[in-house]
């Protein structure tokens, strides 16, 4: 047990500061959804809706297509989620068990590639994707985008698997497992943790990616969920409510995830990166 | 033999994607010496990209702006988040939960971070900006002085909770009997903090510190989306500028061009950085 640096009353004075800049306006974006849009643009801003109202809500599922930027954004997601997990998964495991000189060079230049501008990137694959006919297609824009999830799932599951003793392995190999098996059945279980947060950590990621959607999915069929709320917002605040509606339903997997996501990233992060 | 056969198969997944990679910056590179104004396609003119990119007033603007602004905003966030992540490291119930809600707002996607900053600071009817004007000072997007200094805030608030997180695991690594011992010699808060919580995070401080600059210079989407460069390109990045090139300018030559440039430079930074890290978690482990 750590000793108390801060009183209790001072804690809980700080604590609802903290909560005040943080997830307050989040909270009062939440809210301001729920208010019609002439409350909205009044003068002299309310806190909480005047009459509460799901208008907003009802409007922008019958008017913009954002069903159709839903379904994009479910399938790119997914489809990030699934190459990541296989890739970091595999690799990381590989990393742990065995010297493979060039698997670690491949891994840090992605490590690398990682800290590089993605709108540079997105340029490139512009110039890329438009050559070979490859744009508004969800696998290259997922592939994109798992340059962005695959390093950080890489490092986040080689501190975890590392911490798994060989033994473990070497056991299971001597029942007749594989390394497939060994990887699935044996692993995995025990860095469930640091899976489920590098799965749940891809999905938001794509989810609100924006720089690389933006580019490579030109067609409006498909478009990502933040493209299309990148387009109401740029016009100029004429939609006031539905941007806030969208808002709002944007939300939904952050404000889900974020509870089971924090515990191990700073696992991660406490084993691997500041260890060496 | 076994050696070998664990070896394709992850190479076989890596692979494509390096490739994908060193193949867009390849061809970056080579549309780089093209002249291709308006999407026509024209021949080898050597240079004269790089010498118009590095030639333009806009380009070094934007370089001056992307670096300042990065430094300012690291700092906030560093500041920030290490308050938060002294705060959240006391012992409390429903510390876990209180963790996640702060965590939060590095969750958002930045279209929301954006229109959440148009409703608080709008000139017109954002709580902020009316709470300020009854105070006597008046907000304005499109104002020089202001629009920087809402982007600042902006990401300082977005990615605050990163920094934290980055300390928290920091705070998390420094041995209780450290602080213990510190109280038994004499030490205060004050010293404690000082003494045993400063130099126990010392690295996680370089990490929160040198990478975020490095990702905040390159960050794209929140200054294109909250003030896409202006008033007047006050705002503008390198990384807006290099957008504006290819999707505004449809000079695709130039655009490449500023990319190599920004490309080179943020790689020589990313390479010294990784190596001044390795070399500082080295010195720690001895």
């Amino acid at each position: 047990m750590r000793p108390r640096l801060l009183g209790y009353s001072l804690l809980i004075a700080l604590l609802m500061a903290a909560f005040l800049f943080t997830v307050g306006p989040v909270c009062y974006m939440v809210l301001s959804s729920l208010k019609t849009e002439m409350e909205l643009l009044n003068l002299s801003p309310t806190l909480l809706p005047r009459s509460w109202s799901f208008n907003n809500y009802w409007q922008l599922f019958k008017i913009t297509p954002i069903l159709v930027g839903l379904k994009n954004s479910v399938i790119t997601a997914v489809l990030v989620t699934v190459i990541t997990l296989v890739c970091s998964s595999y690799t990381a495991y590989l990393l742990t068990r065995l010297k493979l000189r060039g698997l670690e060079f491949i891994s840090k230049l992605l490590l690398f590639c990682y800290a590089l501008p993605d709108v540079i990137l997105g340029i490139g694959f512009y110039l890329a994707f438009s050559k070979a006919g490859l744009l508004n297609n969800y696998l290259t824009l997922a592939l994109a985008q798992s340059t962005i999830t695959i390093p950080f799932g890489i490092w986040m599951l080689w501190a975890y698997f590392r911490q798994i003793p060989v033994e473990l392995d070497e056991a299971a190999a001597i029942d007749g497992a594989d390394r497939c098996q060994i990887l699935w059945q044996v692993i995995f279980p025990l860095a469930m943790p640091g899976v489920g947060a590098v799965a749940v950590f891809s999905f938001v990621v794509s989810w609100n990616e924006y720089t690389f959607a933006n580019m490579l999915s030109t067609a409006d069929a498909l478009k990502t969920l933040p493209v299309m709320m990148a387009q109401l917002v740029k016009a100029e605040g004429a939609f006031w409510g539905l941007s806030l509606a969208m808002a709002g339903v944007s939300l939904i997997p952050a404000a889900t995830f974020v509870f089971f996501l924090l515990q191990p990233l700073m696992a991660g992060l406490t084993a691997g990166a500041l260890k060496g | 033999m076994a050696r070998i056969k664990d070896h394709i198969f992850p190479l076989a997944l890596l692979a494509p994607l390096i490739g994908l990679i060193g193949l867009s910056f390849g061809y970056m590179l080579l549309r780089s010496f093209l002249d291709q104004r308006m999407f026509r396609l024209g021949g080898w003119v050597g240079l004269s990209n790089y010498c118009e990119v590095l030639s333009s007033t806009h380009f070094w603007s934007s370089m001056r702006f992307g670096l300042t602004w990065a430094l300012e905003t690291v700092v906030l966030q560093t500041v920030v988040g290490l308050a938060l992540a002294i705060l959240l490291n006391e012992t409390f119930r429903g510390r876990g939960a209180a963790r996640a809600l702060i965590f939060l707002p590095y969750l958002l996607m930045v279209p929301v971070t954006t229109i959440l900053f148009l409703i608080l600071f709008s000139s017109t009817f954002g709580v902020v900006s009316v709470y300020l004007r009854e105070l006597g000072s008046n907000i304005f997007w499109y104002d020089k002085t202001h629009a920087p200094i809402l982007l600042t805030i902006a990401a300082g608030w977005q990615y605050a909770p990163f920094s934290m997180l980055i300390l928290l695991a920091g705070l998390q690594s420094i041995p209780a009997d450290l602080y213990e011992a510190a109280k038994i010699d004499g030490a205060g808060s004050w010293g404690r903090f000082v003494h045993v919580t400063l130099p126990g995070i010392r690295d996680a401080i370089f990490v929160a510190v040198v990478l975020r600059v490095i990702l905040m210079f390159n960050k794209f989407d929140l200054p294109w989306l909250m003030t896409a460069g202006g008033p007047m390109r006050a705002t503008e990045n390198v990384a807006v500028y290099a957008y504006k090139e290819a999707f505004e300018s449809f000079n695709l030559g130039t655009a490449s061009a500023a990319g190599t440039i920004m490309l080179i430079t943020v790689g020589i930074l990313v390479f010294v950085h990784f190596k001044v890290y390795a070399r500082i978690a080295g010195s720690h482990e001895l």
